[in-house]
C-alpha cells in the first residue's frame, strides 16, 4: 500500500485566502494607465439589413475617443466556421449581433455614446425554430451558404440497427428536448487589449484557453495587416468559466480594434445583462431516441437523431455532437448504434461549450429511455443497468479502450445509500431514480494535440516554482498540481508556487476543457517534477555516498531508505548545485501529450486514455396538487481513479450536481423571437444556497494506470446524469414521464392531469 | 446604468417630510432599496432626487399593547421583525412570512415600510397584513392619516400614498379570540417572491366560521381580498366540500396575469390549492386556540 503526505489530503485551495479576503484581482479590478472603456451596441432586430449607421453625434460627445462600425476591419471573421465578423456590416442575424462600438474615458460616457448612434435597419423575415429553418424557402441566415443546415457530417454507425430492430424483444421510442441554459459565471467576461509601440499586443483576459486564444489573436492581427506580431495573454483571476471562455468572442476583437485605433489600452467588461444575452449558452436539442433489448434485457441497439439549434454563428457548440457520441456509443454495452445530428442556423443566439459539452443532453435521452425500456421488459432499472454495465477491458463500438471502470460500484453505492429496493416502485408521491454516465477522464484528443507543458525550477531554499500552461478557472488545478509536485519533490504544499496565467512565462497548453487538467497537466507536472527529483537524488547520492535508488525525499530532506544516518536537507543540495564549479540549475521541463487518438472519418478512435464513470441517484417527493418536485436525497457516486484532493473533488461534485439540478428542474433561457426574456438573476432561475438539497458525494477509487497518481478527470461528469435521474424518480413517484427540460411544476401538474384523464 | 441623482439623508422624519414636500415632483424615497435599486439599475425608474429614510431611528421600533395591538415603525428591517420575540409570541405568522422573504441579506437591509410602499403585488408582507386586518399610518409635512391596508393598494405598483407622503408605521390590531392566521406562497426558488401567495385568517365561534379574511398575493394587479371565497365560509363548519367551494371561488375571482414563469391557468389553480390549504390550516389552528 502506497502512502502519501500531500496527495489524497483534504487541502483547501491555495488561492482561497486571496479570494476570501478580496485580494484576488479579477478582470473587473485591473486598470492600466491611460486605459479607455469600450462598450458595444447590439442589434435591435433578430434579422435585418443595416441601411445606415450615423455615428457623428456619438463622436462629438466629449470623452469619446473612437466610434467603430463593421466597416473597420470588415474582412475579419472569427469562430469555428469563420462565419462571424466581430462587428457586423450589411446585415444582422441575431439580437446579440454587434453593430457598433465606442471607446471613451469612462464607462458612463461610452454608454451614453451608444445611445447617440443612429442605426437604420430594414427588418428581414427571421426564423427561430431549427425545424422551420431546415425547410425549403426558410429565410437564410447566411445566404452565401445556400442552406441553414451546417455542413458538418455528424454520423456514427456500428453494427446493424435495422436487423437489431427486427430481432429486439422490446423497443421504446421517444422524443426528448432540452433548453438553452447559460453558465452564470459570477465573474463576467472581459478583457483589456493593449498595444505597445511595436504593435505587439498584450491581452489581459479571463479566457480558459490562453494558448489557443493567443493563436486566434495572432491570426486576427495578421488579418489587420500586422504580420509577425507577438501576442502575450495574461489571465486575471477567473470567476468561473464552465466552457463559456473556451473560445474567443467578438468583444475581445472589438477591444483589440479599439485599442489599435486609439493607441490606448481598451477594456471591455460585460455587465450582467450582457453576460446573459451576449455569451453563448449550452445548445438546445431535439432528440429522437429508440432503444431495444432482448427478452432477458441485454441491450441490442440504440438509434438517435438529433437536431441542434446552432444560432446565427458557429462556435465550438457545433462540435458537441462529437462528445454526445461518447454516451451514445459507449454508455452500457450496446452492439448496434446509429446516430446522426444536424446543426441548424437560426436567428437565435449561438451556442458554445458548457460543462458536459453535449453529454447532458444525450444522457438525458438515453437514461430516460433506458428506464422506459426496463419497464416494458419487466426488469428493475438497477438490475437492467447492472446487466448492461461497462466493464474494464472492454472495447466499445466507437473504439474506446476501457481501462478502469467503476460503474457497477457506483450503481451499488447509490442503490444501497438510497435504499433502492425498499423505496422503489411504491408510486405514492415519493420515488427514487438513477442514471449513469461515461465521460472522458484521460484527456480528449479534440485538437491535433492534447498536450500540456510544464517547467519547474527550485530556488536555493527548497521553494518550487511550477510554470504550467493549465488554467485555473476556479476548479482548483493550482492546488492539485501543487500537491502532486510537492509529493514528488518531498516538500510541503506551501513550498510550491504555481504560475499559470502568462503566456510569456508559461508553456503551451491546449486549454481547460474536457475535464483534462488534473490528468494532462498533472502528468506534465509530474514528468517535470520527476526529472528534478532525479537531479536532486543524483547529487545527493554523491554527497551521501549512497546508491540513488536507495534514496527518497520527504518533508524537505533526502534520506537513505537503508541507512537512517544518511540524510541531508534539500536546501543544502540545491545550494551545492548552484554554488559548485560546473554548477547546475535546478530546472526541468516536460511536455505531456497523452497517447489518445483523434477520431477517424467514421468517428472511431480511442479519444481518451481513460474514461470516467458515475451514477447519480435521487429520492424525490412530488406534490400532486401543484406538481412541485422536491429532491429529498441526492447521491452522486463517481469513479475518479484517485482523489488527489477529496475536498476539492467533492466541491466539483457538489457544484456540478447543483448545476445539474438547475438544468433538471428550473433553468431555461427564455427567448421570444430571438430576444432573451429572462436575462437577469430574478427571472433566470439559478438555484441558490437555499435551494440545495443534501448532496452526498461518494468517491469510488479505481487507481487508473495512466492517471497521475491514478487520477481521472472529474470537472464535467457531476452534472451529466442529474436530469434523467430526477425524471426517472418522478416517474417512480407519480407515474408521469417528463421528456422536456426543465421539469417545472406546471409541466408535472399538466402531465398528472392528462394521466388522470386517461385512467 | 443608474441615472445620476442627488442623494439626501435626512436626520429626522420632519426633515425627510419637508425635503419630500420640496422635491415631490421629481423624487423617490428609498428605505432599504432592495426593490427600488433593481428597477433603478434596470433604468425603469430614473429620478433626480433620492431621499434615504432608512436611518430614521425614530421610525425603527416594534411595540405591542393589548388594546392597540402591534405597531411596527417603517424603518424596521425584515430581519428585526423575524427575530423579534414579541412578534413571534403575538403574531407568529409574521415571523414565518419573514422567514421565507427573499434571503437573509435582503432581510437584513430591507424594511417593512419600504416593502409596503413599493406596492408590488407579489410582496410577501402585504397579504399577511391584509389577512391580519392591518392599517398603514402615513404622513406628510402637513398631516398624518391611517389607511386600512385593504385601501392602500390602488393599482400595479401604485399605492394610496400622495406624492408628499411616506409610510410611518404598520398597525396590526389584536386578533379576536379563537383566531389564527396562516400564510404560504408557491415559488420557483426559495428566495423568490410567490408565483402566487395566500394569507388567511379564520375566527371561529364554536365549530363555525365567524369571520374570515383571505388575501391573495400576485394574483391580480394589487394584493386583493378573496371576498367571494370569504362569503362562502362564513357561518359554515369545516369540510372538504366547503374548502373546495371556497378555493374555486378564489380561483374564479382572482385576476392573475400570465408571464414567462407561469400561465394564467396555472396561477388560478395555485390560488385554489393554496386558499384551501391556508384556510384549512388557519381553521385547525383556530379551533385549538
Amino acid at each position: 500500500m502506497e502512502w502519501f503526505l500531500t496527495v489524497g489530503q483534504r487541502i483547501p485551495k491555495k488561492d482561497a485566502p486571496l479570494k476570501a479576503t478580496g485580494n484576488a484581482l479579477y478582470i473587473q479590478d485591473l486598470r492600466l494607465p491611460g486605459m479607455l472603456h469600450g462598450k458595444i451596441l447590439y442589434s435591435r432586430y433578430p434579422h435585418a439589413k443595416i441601411l445606415n449607421i450615423d455615428t457623428s453625434k456619438a463622436e462629438r460627445l466629449p470623452g469619446v475617443k473612437a466610434v467603430m462600425t463593421g466597416s473597420f476591419a470588415s474582412a475579419l471573421r472569427i469562430g469555428f466556421m469563420k462565419d462571424n465578423p466581430p462587428l457586423k456590416s450589411g446585415k444582422v442575424c441575431s439580437m446579440r449581433d454587434e453593430v457598433a462600438a465606442v471607446a471613451a474615458t469612462t464607462p458612463e460616457i461610452a454608454d451614453e455614446a451608444l445611445g447617440l448612434i443612429d442605426v437604420q435597419y430594414e427588418e428581414l423575415s427571421a426564423v427561430f425554430d431549427p425545424i422551420e429553418a431546415m425547410k425549403e424557402g426558410a429565410p437564410l441566415i447566411h445566404e452565401e451558404l445556400g442552406s441553414n443546415i451546417l455542413k458538418l457530417p455528424w454520423r456514427f454507425i456500428a453494427g446493424d440497427v435495422e436487423q437489431a430492430k427486427k430481432d429486439a424483444a422490446y423497443i421504446v421510442e421517444n422524443t426528448y428536448t432540452t433548453p438553452w441554459v447559460t453558465h452564470c459565471c459570477l465573474g463576467t467576461s472581459g478583457c483589456i487589449a493593449a498595444f505597445d509601440i511595436n504593435n505587439d499586443l498584450t491581452m489581459y483576459s479571463n479566457t480558459q484557453i490562453p494558448s489557443l486564444a493567443q493563436k486566434d489573436y495572432v491570426d486576427a492581427l495578421g488579418a489587420l495587416g500586422l504580420k509577425n506580431k507577438k501576442v502575450r495573454v495574461v489571465q486575471s483571476f477567473i470567476g468561473g468559466a464552465f466552457g463559456s471562455k473556451l473560445d474567443t468572442y467578438s468583444y475581445e476583437y472589438i477591444a483589440m480594434l479599439l485599442a489599435f485605433k486609439t493607441r490606448k489600452p481598451v477594456k471591455i467588461v460585460f455587465s450582467r445583462e450582457e453576460e446573459f444575452f451576449a455569451t453563448s449558452p449550452r445548445q438546445c436539442t431535439i432528440t429522437r431516441i429508440s432503444q431495444g433489448c432482448t427478452r432477458e434485457g441485454a441491450l441490442t441497439f440504440r438509434e438517435m437523431e438529433m437536431i441542434l439549434d446552432n444560432g446565427a454563428y458557429t462556435s465550438w457548440g457545433a462540435t458537441t455532437p462529437s462528445v454526445m457520441m461518447l454516451p451514445i456509443s459507449s454508455l452500457y454495452k450496446v452492439p448496434s448504434i446509429k446516430y446522426t445530428a444536424q446543426c441548424v442556423y437560426t436567428n437565435n443566439t449561438y451556442s458554445q461549450a458548457m460543462r458536459g459539452y453535449g453529454n447532458p443532453q444525450a444522457t438525458f435521452a438515453i437514461e430516460s429511455s433506458l428506464d422506459q425500456l426496463a419497464e416494458i421488459a419487466g426488469i428493475d432499472p438497477l438490475e437492467f443497468r447492472r446487466k448492461n454495465a461497462n466493464e474494464p477491458g472492454e472495447i466499445t463500438p466507437q473504439g474506446f479502450r476501457i481501462t478502469t471502470c467503476g460503474l457497477k460500484d457506483c450503481m451499488d453505492e447509490v442503490a444501497s445509500r438510497l435504499d433502492w429496493t425498499g423505496k422503489r416502485g411504491r408510486n405514492k408521491g415519493r420515488g427514487v431514480g438513477m442514471a449513469s454516465l461515461i465521460h472522458v477522464g484521460g484527456g480528449a484528443r479534440v485538437y491535433k494535440s492534447d498536450g500540456c507543458g510544464t517547467i519547474i525550477k527550485m530556488d536555493d531554499f527548497g521553494k518550487v516554482d511550477v510554470f504550467t500552461g493549465a488554467t485555473d478557472m476556479g476548479q482548483g488545478s493550482e492546488t492539485v498540481i501543487a500537491q502532486m509536485v510537492a509529493e514528488t519533490l518531498g516538500v510541503g504544499i506551501e513550498d510550491v508556487t504555481v504560475i499559470n496565467n502568462d503566456t510569456d512565462a508559461c508553456p503551451w497548453d491546449v486549454g481547460a476543457h474536457a475535464s483534462r487538467t488534473t490528468f494532462v497537466a498533472g502528468n506534465a507536472a509530474l514528468g517535470a517534477a520527476r526529472k528534478i527529483r532525479d537531479h536532486l537524488l543524483e547529487i545527493a547520492a554523491k554527497v551521501l555516498d549512497e546508491n540513488p535508488e536507495n534514496l527518497d525525499i520527504k518533508k524537505g530532506a533526502i534520506f537513505s531508505t537503508k541507512d537512517k544516518e544518511k540524510n541531508i536537507a534539500i536546501g543544502k543540495i540545491l545550494r551545492s548545485a548552484h554554488y559548485s564549479a560546473h554548477g547546475k540549475m535546478m530546472m526541468a521541463d516536460y511536455f505531456y501529450d497523452p497517447p489518445n487518438e483523434n477520431f477517424d472519418r467514421d468517428f472511431k478512435g480511442n479519444l481518451s486514455v481513460s474514461y470516467a464513470y458515475g451514477t447519480h441517484g435521487v429520492e424525490v417527493e412530488v406534490d400532486r396538487e401543484t406538481g412541485q418536485v422536491t429532491v429529498l436525497k441526492y447521491i452522486a457516486a463517481h469513479d475518479v481513479g484517485r482523489a488527489i484532493n477529496p475536498m476539492l473533488l467533492e466541491g466539483q461534485i457538489y457544484g456540478a450536481g447543483l448545476m445539474g439540478l438547475g438544468y433538471a428542474l428550473g433553468e431555461k433561457m427564455i427567448f421570444e423571437k430571438g430576444k432573451l426574456r429572462n436575462g437577469n438573476f430574478l427571472d433566470y432561475k439559478l438555484l441558490t444556497a437555499k435551494d440545495v438539497p443534501p448532496v452526498e458525494a461518494v468517491i469510488v477509487e479505481t487507481i487508473d494506470k495512466d492517471g497521475p497518481f491514478g487520477a481521472k478527470g472529474i470537472g464535467e461528469p457531476g452534472l451529466v446524469p442529474t436530469a434523467p435521474a430526477i425524471a426517472n424518480a418522478i416517474y417512480d413517484a407519480v407515474g408521469v414521464r417528463i421528456t422536456d427540460l426543465p421539469i417545472t411544476a406546471e409541466k408535472v401538474l399538466k402531465a398528472l392531469k392528462e394521466k388522470e384523464k386517461r385512467t | 446604468m443608474i441615472h445620476d441623482f442627488t442623494y439626501f439623508r435626512p436626520g429626522t422624519a420632519k426633515e425627510a417630510l419637508s425635503l419630500l414636500a420640496e422635491h415631490k415632483d421629481d423624487c423617490k424615497v428609498i428605505c432599504g432599496g432592495q426593490s427600488l435599486l433593481i428597477v433603478m439599475r434596470q433604468g425603469l425608474v430614473a429620478t433626480d432626487n433620492l431621499i434615504d429614510i432608512k436611518r430614521l431611528e425614530e421610525l425603527n421600533y416594534i411595540k405591542f399593547d393589548s388594546t392597540e395591538g402591534l405597531r411596527i415603525g417603517a424603518t424596521t428591517t425584515h430581519r428585526t421583525i423575524e427575530k423579534s420575540p414579541l412578534v413571534k409570541e403575538k403574531y407568529g405568522v409574521l415571523v414565518s412570512m419573514e422567514n421565507r422573504l427573499a434571503s437573509i441579506q435582503v432581510r437584513n437591509w430591507g424594511t417593512i415600510g419600504g416593502n409596503l410602499a413599493h406596492g408590488d403585488a407579489a410582496g410577501d408582507p402585504a397579504p399577511v397584513l391584509m389577512a391580519l386586518n392591518a392599517s398603514v399610518k402615513v404622513g406628510s409635512a402637513q398631516k398624518e392619516r391611517v389607511i386600512p391596508i385593504d385601501d392602500f393598494y390602488v393599482d400595479l405598483f401604485e399605492t394610496a400614498l400622495e406624492q408628499d407622503e411616506i409610510v410611518l408605521e404598520v398597525q396590526v390590531p389584536v386578533p379576536a379570540p379563537k383566531t389564527a392566521t396562516c400564510y404560504s406562497k408557491f415559488n420557483l426558488l426559495s428566495s423568490d417572491q410567490g408565483i402566487i401567495s395566500v394569507g388567511a385568517s379564520v375566527t371561529l365561534d364554536g365549530n363555525a366560521c365567524k369571520a374570515v379574511r383571505i388575501a391573495l398575493g400576485n394574483a391580480a394587479a394589487t394584493v386583493m381580498r378573496a371576498k367571494k371565497a370569504e362569503e362562502i365560509l362564513i357561518g359554515k363548519t369545516l369540510s372538504d366540500a366547503l374548502l373546495e367551494e371556497a378555493g374555486q371561488a378564489a380561483h374564479d375571482e382572482c385576476e392573475p396575469v400570465a408571464d414567462i414563469h407561469a400561465s394564467e391557468e396555472y396561477r388560478r389553480h395555485l390560488v385554489k390549492v393554496f386558499t384551501k390549504r391556508m384556510v384549512k390550516q388557519a381553521w385547525e389552528q383556530a379551533s385549538k386556540a
